[in-house]
């Protein structure tokens, strides 16, 4: 698999994904073009894109969720922070993603 | 009264195991029979563009085989996120041949 031509396929798929959800790719090209890069890396090991910031559980159920893009399972979560859990993700009206902070699933859910 | 323009999809006696997977007008199509009605779908994931084909069907959803989405056959919604949606089909079947109404 090349790696570069991955990269982009997802960029396609993924941003089609977050766009009918009211997402785009963060500004941070930085952030995006490395997490893409981590996902291409769990393809070829596990052949699936996961998020790369969230564990594996082992179990087919709970692992296809966390397939990236995640949001449809994470919805309600990722809304209130207003991007992806890794920040690959942000919502479509923000410019400056430093500002968005990361809430834990248990202070989100509290 | 706006015209229906039903295209020749298949025979219902092409189905196996109640599907069938087709090409019209460039599009790919799943042709999905359930409780003598029949269902035509997009055959193509919204997610990472895999084929239906051979993902599980339970009650109306549709499971993909690749990540487990699942879409409702009738109106193409993902079950979890309503504004993911596959391309549906009306469709018929008639004296035996199964019918789609593609639009324009
Ligand atoms: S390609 Fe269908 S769920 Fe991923």
């Amino acid at each position: 698999m090349d790696t570069e031509k991955r990269k982009a396929q997802y960029r396609e798929m993924f941003g089609r994904v977050a766009d009918a959800l009211g997402y785009k790719f963060s500004p941070d090209e930085e952030i995006v073009d490395f997490i893409l890069e981590q996902e291409v890396t769990l393809e070829k090991k596990h052949g699936n894109p996961f998020c790369p910031c969230q564990g594996l559980k082992g179990n087919r159920e709970e692992d296809m969720k966390i397939v990236c893009p995640c949001i449809p399972f994470n919805r309600e979560h990722f809304d209130a922070m207003k991007r992806c859990w890794c920040g690959l993700f942000v919502h479509k009206d923000v410019e400056d993603p430093d500002e968005l902070e990361q809430l834990a699933y248990s202070e989100f859910n509290s | 009264m706006e015209e229906e323009n039903w295209t020749l999809a298949a025979q219902e006696s092409e189905l196996k195991d109640d599907r069938k997977a087709i090409s019209l007008n460039g599009q790919n199509i799943l042709l999905i029979r359930k409780d003598d009605e029949i269902f035509a779908v997009e055959n193509r994931c919204i997610h990472m563009n895999c084929k239906f084909t051979r993902g599980e069907l339970n009650g109306y959803n549709l499971k993909c085989p690749c990540h487990d989405w699942e879409f409702d056959i009738r109106s193409g919604e993902m079950t979890v996120a309503s504004e993911l949606k596959l391309a549906v089909y009306p469709a018929k079947i008639d004296s035996g041949t199964i019918y789609i109404e593609m639009g324009d």
